[in-house]
């Protein structure tokens, strides 16, 4: 249980599949009130001004936030560190009515136990859909490559396939890992790799390679090693 | 002791500090046995680029699809993730540097399986 004087907003989103927007109830505005979070039958009750309520930011009214915060404790309560995210990013005034979320964004910043709203459960699905399509993505381009002349073309779709591959071990970079492999398994770098392959060309035939610099062609040469 | 288990340890020592990250954990050891399919596969085939966007491509995909399910349902099973990191915690200090060095030897001898397969 946490204690803390900490003021709440209580309502509930609606809105299409897009946007939803914050509608409050008559009890918001609260002040210090324990706070506490649990997680039961497939839902997440929020302890409340004295009782415990179900948490359900799309069909409430259930606790929606809590303002202000002194910042995010590391290692403290991480339903009060998700909504402290929350309104760190969109600043205190964000449950107006005209503020308009798109659900993953609500979904994600608050922090609700995710797997009891219909869009978490396709988010949920996402995530690891989207790790093995970078993991398919990787073996596509380890294939290639083993398979390939070992060009200037194959060594840089290598790179992409590894650095889309290290990005996807890390939490934060994930995703950009994740995309990245998405769009080189159906030939976003092509071009690049095209590019690679004309330049290994060029240097074949005359020692260096060109660079397009400040919209000026310029001839820059290498040494063989 | 199950290396791929010990693997999986390692990893989620290093990825999953903060146990938000175990798709991370399941992605990074599935890489390892992953290169050795695709590698094996290309090379006790045959194949070459001009055959390999045939039926083989779809093959391959499979294969890697499947090898990431089988990962993903051992390495989530929260029963035995649990044992496996209960069964390594406890290694000495000796037991945990040689483990390192076999996981960083095992991650380099993948790179090197890569370039010069």
């Amino acid at each position: 249980m946490v204690e803390g004087a900490y003021t709440f907003m209580a309502g509930y989103y609606t809105g299409d599949n897009n946007l939803y927007t914050w509608n409050s109830v008559a009890w918001n505005s609260h002040a210090g009130n324990e706070v506490d979070r649990e997680i039961v039958n497939n839902g997440v009750n929020v302890y409340y001004s004295g009782a415990w309520v179900r948490a359900n930011p799309f069909t409430g009214p259930t606790l929606g936030s809590s303002i202000p915060f002194s910042g995010r404790v590391e290692g403290g309560n991480s339903f009060l560190n998700s909504l402290n995210d929350f309104n760190t990013c969109f600043g205190a005034g964000l449950f107006g009515a005209d503020r308009t979320l798109s659900a993953t964004r609500i979904g994600r910043n608050i922090g609700f136990g995710l797997a009891y709203t219909p869009f978490a459960r396709v988010t949920n699905f996402v995530k690891p859909l989207g790790y093995g399509t970078s993991f398919v993505g990787f073996g596509i381009g380890i294939a290639r490559f083993t398979m390939s002349d070992y060009s200037w073309g194959d060594y840089g779709q290598l790179g992409v396939s590894f650095l889309s591959s290290g990005l996807s071990l890390g939490t934060v970079t994930a995703q950009f890992g994740i995309a990245l492999g998405a769009v080189d398994m159906f030939g976003g770098f092509n071009s690049f790799y095209n590019y690679l392959d004309e330049q290994e060309q060029f240097y074949n035939s005359t020692g260096g390679i060109m660079l397009q610099l400040n919209h000026f062609p310029v001839f820059i040469p290498i040494t063989k090693p | 002791m199950n290396p791929y288990y010990y693997l999986f340890y390692k990893l989620s020592r290093f990825l999953n500090k903060k146990g938000d990250n175990e798709w991370g954990v399941i992605y990074a050891v599935s890489l390892l046995p992953g290169i050795v399919l695709v590698i094996g596969y290309v090379r006790v085939l045959k194949i070459t680029p001009e055959i390999f966007d045939g039926g083989y491509k779809y093959s391959l995909i499979l294969l890697l699809v499947v090898l990431f399910i089988l990962n993903s349902v051992i390495f989530l099973n929260k029963k035995r993730v649990y044992r496996i990191m209960n069964r390594y915690k406890n290694e000495s200090e000796t037991q945990r540097k040689l483990g390192n060095a076999a996981v960083i030897v095992t991650a380099l001898l993948s790179l090197l399986f890569i370039l010069f397969a």
